[in-house]
């Protein structure tokens, strides 16, 4: 199924049918085989695992992503194992692209608290380890 | 550039963007709900 029929049939725009791919493409749980996006064998574990099940194979997953590894690993080398957020977009290199680095991060650090590794307190603006 | 604003991990944030980009603003949840959990019985192959 191409990815304009696909988007359709997941009810996702063209535009975020793109990054929808490309997420479950990183996490592993989707391969691109020519025009065809199929599930993998863990993406299938994914789609067939009762809620709780699932979430912990996708924190298994979002686990392994490079992006979530530096953030936790940026945030364990703080002093108290915290940052503020401001820092870490710092970090980021968020300097020639703020919006698009302010976007990324929010969707990073999510996932990594998704993960159960990382919390956010968004009235500090620290971002800890959990 | 100040040694304390040297990017720790800059090169993931270019592998990063393209994908938040065109990211819906969801949970993980209801993202892996929507695209995999409840999509419909064509919407994806699966491989052996």
């Amino acid at each position: 199924m191409g990815r304009d029929e696909l988007g359709e049939v997941l009810n996702f725009d063209d535009e975020h049918i793109v990054g929808v791919l490309d997420f479950l493409g990183n996490l592993g749980v989707i391969e691109t085989i020519g025009n065809d996006a199929v599930l993998t064998e863990i993406g299938t574990s994914v789609a067939n695992a009762r809620l709780s099940a699932r979430r912990g194979l996708v924190a298994g997953l979002i686990i392994q992503l490079p992006i979530t590894r530096a953030i936790v690993n940026a945030v364990s080398r703080q002093p108290g194992r915290s940052i503020f957020r401001k820092q870490l977009l710092l970090g980021l290199g968020a300097a020639p692209c703020p919006e698009e680095a302010d976007r990324a991060l929010d969707h990073a650090v999510s996932w990594a608290r998704y993960a159960g590794r990382l919390s956010y307190d968004a009235q500090t603006g620290q971002i800890s380890l959990a | 550039m100040p040694a304390s604003q040297e990017p720790m991990i800059q090169l993931q944030l270019g592998d990063l963007l393209p994908i938040c980009a065109h990211l819906p603003t969801m949970s993980v949840d209801q993202l892996i709900g929507a695209a995999i959990v409840r999509a419909p019985a064509d919407a994806w192959g699966a491989t052996s």
